[in-house]
């Protein structure tokens, strides 16, 4: 690889050769191809002059916890789509394994306690709840990969139904042992602090353990993706499936365990979003894999298939975190965050198709 | 005679990366005549009719009709200006009925909204009559069989009042009676002044229908005569007649033993029907016939990424079941696939990972982690033995020529270590010279004793490398030939055997 | 010679999830432009009017009206609420009154509902 000014120094020599008309061309293609990155550096300075306290290490702590929170989920997400396909059950999944985790982690003393059951908490019931809920999600993960695999239905036709399936389940859940739909909170402070007690502090602001956690998760799923056998099938099975049937590679097991891992970390993503959000709902999670999916498809996971990196979904995920981070602090209604969303991940797939449209 | 002139077509030339497709091509075609064009596989007939109707963009050349230059961008404007085309795989809307297909995209309506069904009915029985066909307009296409389909759309192409239609290979999918039938109607639409372009690899048809035939070999154009001047002998000379100097490296292999048996192989969603022969050590047997006489299928069979719904595979006097593409690389099976894009290169990936995809077991150490080191090692190492041309081992194999993608893949399944490759149009899209290097590393292959078995559609290759030929026809062996004595004619008369 | 090699002139065949997709390039700037406009215009309008609704639910008192504030700005309290036999002790951000809303530390950071906390009169 040549490196990367000489590699500029060359493009801009290129760029001057080019008559009026193609340069001309060129400055829109590249405006039109980072038009998100464009967009998301105006409303950094924007934000920044309106409000300087954006540029404080405290918006910064502010900023990793919140990518934290949202990659894991990504994470699971982008070797979906690296398959061509989606998961559209995630946001589900995780308000499940949400409740679930909330309701194993209660406070022993707590009024309204669902299961009294249960242990009192201690770092192992904690540990065994984390591999619980993980198991669920990768169970309901599973599912998912077995319909899209076996049947050759859809992702998105497979995981919309579990999707609803998924969200009954948690309605009926909510409403056991005379729950009647009733938050699920008095969640134990041992819980509370193995996920999101303070770590350090940057600028004021906690930084919470679970950014650790999600640093670890990333360093597994880079090794997942791009140094097991399983990771360089995923690829090829995205890249494309024919070919890597003849090639020897096991389609069905490889797409199931895509989902399976998506599944899995939708479920660590549960056990995280019970102590972020203090209490766990029916709708916590809900639209969860559309800001993951906008994370992927803007960090270039592609939908043609087999392509995408660890580091482009953690670029996305910041990107996105960062556009929402900056207008939250400029007081945008939350009802316009809905249709701002939906713009962008609209524009991301545009995005995506342009570039290989135009490629030469 | 020069206002006779309906359709002309001067000096096309089109180029896809690595391979000259059509050289300066030209074809006239009068007015109430048909003009048959022929040509091996792979001679650039589909890919001239393609520039016609502006599938392709041309590179070079002029198109002419009736005098005026035309360059038509779709099938649909083509046929709006009265050039139709009846297509080998039929590109109907299944679930509509006769009539609207017939009239999709102009149907007519009553005051510009409603459909006039009424009328859509009248005009196309008015169609049908002219044609001689009977098909009910209210049927709907699916239940159809496809001969009655392939009418359906002679009434469409008719019913738009063209003047060239072209016929691609019409008569594969038909009965003699069927063929009768189109045959009359062609002999109708030449009389009202049609001129018509026929495609087909039947002699005995060209010779009974067209009345000029022009020869195509290699995209380039050989010879347009009157049909009544050409005996059958005549037309293959012109098809096949290239001379076979220098285009392959010597022969060095020695068969040994017999190693793999393949006996009574019947497909189970394919047409193949007891297919045997047997391969020896270090042998090169070819697999020749025409297209859709079932060579892919026997290969994809062999290899069990098609499902048998009988026969064996013997390896070396073992049996091997080959259910599916994993077992059958564990057996030391190989598959280089006929259509290199759709199922042989991983498009967005890189060379490395397309090299070392089916050999992943190797690079493993402590039972999960795959060796970067160890992959870069293999890939340079097919990289150099096959010379392949690649500015690195990280370029995207997209980005490669053809002759250099298939070599890539080649080094893929050298890399599982395979006893018996299946190579399934090896230098299928790729130019002369990396041909000449493909040859070669076949040879090489044999003479270290593996097996292989080659399909192609070239004839002179098959004959050029293999020691044995097996002709398949319609599904099954129709009989096996040396290829040092037998000539292409001997192997085309044995693939037209079960057509 | 029968395959469809990729020509400069000819649309690329996209793939994958996008594989039946037939769309020009310029169809596509269209669609990224007007994503980006929808965008823009909904933050113009939104910033004439800026901040978060903080709702107040007082559970059977009496009602007190939502209002707007800007980000990280610490709670202003209204009036509290009043009901026949019980006490008001608080604000809280659940339904059970289990998490007390902290005026002198929490900020605002997002569109929030608070709950009125009773205790009965004994």
């Amino acid at each position: 690889m040549a490196n990367p000014i000489t590699t500029l120094r060359n493009s801009a020599e290129e760029f001057k050769q080019l008559d009026a008309k193609d340069k001309k061309r060129t400055i829109t293609d590249s405006i039109l191809n980072n038009a998100l990155y464009i967009l998301m550096l105006i409303f950094v300075i924007y934000t920044a002059i309106e409000r300087p306290n954006f540029l404080s290490l405290g918006s910064l702590a502010n900023l990793i916890t919140q990518v934290a929170a949202y990659l894991p989920l990504a994470l699971g997400i982008g070797g979906c789509i690296v398959l061509t396909g989606t998961d559209l059950s995630a946001g589900r999944v995780v308000g499940f394994t949400a409740a679930l985790a909330g309701v194993f982690l209660q406070k022993a003393d707590f009024a309204n306690k669902m299961f009294s059951f249960l242990p009192t908490v201690n770092i192992w019931w904690i540990l065994a709840t984390m591999l619980i809920v993980i198991a669920i999600g990768a169970v309901i993960g599973l599912v998912n990969g077995f319909f899209v695999a076996k049947f050759s239905l859809h992702p998105f036709i497979v995981t919309l139904s579990t999707q609803l399936i998924t969200y009954g389940i948690i309605l009926w859940f909510f409403s056991l042992n005379g729950n009647n739909g009733q938050p699920i909170s008095g969640l134990s402070a041992e819980y509370k602090d193995f996920v999101g007690g303070t770590m350090f502090r940057l600028g004021g602001v906690a930084v919470p353990w679970y950014v650790l956690y999600a640093i670890l998760l990333t360093g597994l799923m880079w090794f997942i993706w791009n140094k097991t056998t399983f990771g360089k099938n995923m690829f090829a099975v995205g890249s494309n499936a024919e070919a890597a049937k003849v090639s020897g590679v096991n389609v069905f097991w490889t797409t199931v365990l895509v989902h399976t891992l998506a599944g899995a970390m939708y479920g660590y993503s549960g056990f995280i979003e019970g102590v972020r959000s203090g209490s766990v709902a029916a709708n916590t999670g809900l639209n969860a894999e559309c800001d993951a999916i906008a994370a992927c498809v803007i960090g270039g996971v592609s939908f043609v298939g087999g392509t995408g990196k660890i580091s482009g979904i953690i670029m996305g995920v910041c990107v996105l975190r960062l556009i929402f981070v900056a207008l939250t602090m400029l007081g945008v209604d939350s009802s316009s965050l809905y249709i701002i969303k939906g713009a962008i991940i609209l524009c991301a797939c545009a995005l995506d198709m342009r570039k290989y449209l135009v490629k030469k | 005679m020069q206002q006779d002139v309906l359709l002309k077509m001067k000096d096309i030339t089109k180029t896809f990366p690595g391979v000259r497709a059509l050289d300066h091509v030209s074809l006239e075609l009068q007015k109430g005549t048909v003009h048959a064009l022929m040509g091996e596989n792979g001679a650039g007939k589909s890919t001239l009719m393609k520039c016609l109707f502006g599938i392709y963009n041309k590179d070079d050349g002029h198109i002419y009709l009736e005098g005026k230059e035309v360059n038509f961008k779709s099938s649909k404007e083509a046929l709006e200006n009265g050039v139709a085309m009846v297509h080998q795989e039929l590109n109907q809307a299944l679930k509509r009925s006769v009539m609207d297909n017939i009239w999709l995209g102009r149907y007519p309506t009553i005051g510009g909204i409603a459909v006039n069904e009424r009328k859509m009915y009248k005009d196309t029985m008015a169609v049908f009559d002219e044609l001689d066909i009977h098909v009910d307009p209210h049927r709907i296409m699916s239940t159809m069989p496809v001969s009655q389909r392939q009418m359906v759309e002679i009434a469409k192409a008719v019913s738009y009042n063209s003047k060239v239609i072209v016929f691609d290979e019409p008569t594969s999918s038909l009965t003699e009676e069927e063929v009768e039938h189109l045959f009359r109607i062609i002999n109708m639409l030449r009389d009202r002044g049609v001129g018509i372009i026929y495609i087909s690899h039947k002699m005995a048809e060209i010779k009974r229908i067209s009345d000029y035939i022009t020869v195509m070999r290699d995209g380039q154009w050989v010879a347009t005569r009157p049909a009544a001047e050409l005996e059958m002998n005549d037309i293959i000379r012109l098809m096949v007649g290239r001379e076979l100097t220098n285009q392959f490296p010597p022969k060095t292999n020695q068969p040994g033993e017999v190693y793999l048996k393949v006996d009574g192989i019947t497909g189970m969603y394919n047409q193949l029907r007891d297919v045997s022969f047997e391969a020896r050590r270090g042998e090169i047997v070819g697999l020749a016939g025409l297209d859709s006489s079932g060579r892919t299928e026997t290969l994809e069979s062999i290899f069990g990424v098609r499902t048998r719904k009988n026969g064996s595979i013997t390896l070396d006097g073992r049996p091997c079941l080959n259910r599916s593409a994993q077992e059958s690389i564990k057996n030391g099976f190989a598959l280089l696939t006929e259509e290199r894009r759709a199922t042989g290169i991983f498009g967005v990936l890189n060379i490395r990972d397309n090299t070392v995809i089916s050999s992943l077991k190797r690079h493993k150490r402590f039972g999960i982690y795959l060796s970067e080191k160890s992959q870069r090692e293999d890939t340079q190492r097919y990289i150099d033995a096959m010379r392949t041309k690649t500015p690195s081992q990280e370029t995207k194999i997209r980005s490669l020529s053809g002759g250099n993608q298939q070599k890539v893949i080649i080094g893929r399944w050298l890399l599982t270590d395979p006893e018996v490759l299946l190579l399934d149009e090896p230098t299928r899209g790729i130019d002369v010279g990396a041909k000449y290097e493909i040859y070669q590393l076949i040879l090489d292959l044999a003479n270290k004793g593996k097996t292989v078995l080659m399909v192609s559609s070239e004839m002179p290759e098959l004959l050029g490398i293999c020691d044995r030929i097996v002709v398949m026809s319609g599904g099954r062996v129709a009989g096996e030939v040396d290829a040092r004595s037998t000539t292409q004619e001997e192997i085309m008369t044995l693939a037209a055997k079960y057509v | 010679m029968d395959e469809t090699p990729q020509s400069r002139e000819q649309p690329r065949q996209l793939r994958g999830l996008y594989s039946h997709v037939k769309i020009s390039v310029r169809a596509l700037d269209t669609i990224i432009i007007a994503c980006v406009a929808v965008i823009v215009i909904l933050l113009v309008i939104d910033l004439q009017n800026p901040g978060f609704t903080i709702t107040f639910d007082s559970k059977g008192g009496t009602d007190i009206p939502c209002h707007n504030q800007m980000y990280g700005e610490l709670l202003e309290l209204p009036e509290p609420p009043t009901r026949e036999g019980y006490t008001f002790t608080g604000w809280y951000r659940d339904y059970a009154c289990d998490d007390l809303w902290s005026v002198q530390e929490d900020t605002i950071t997002q569109d929030i509902t608070l709950y009125a906390g009773w205790h009965p009169n004994s």
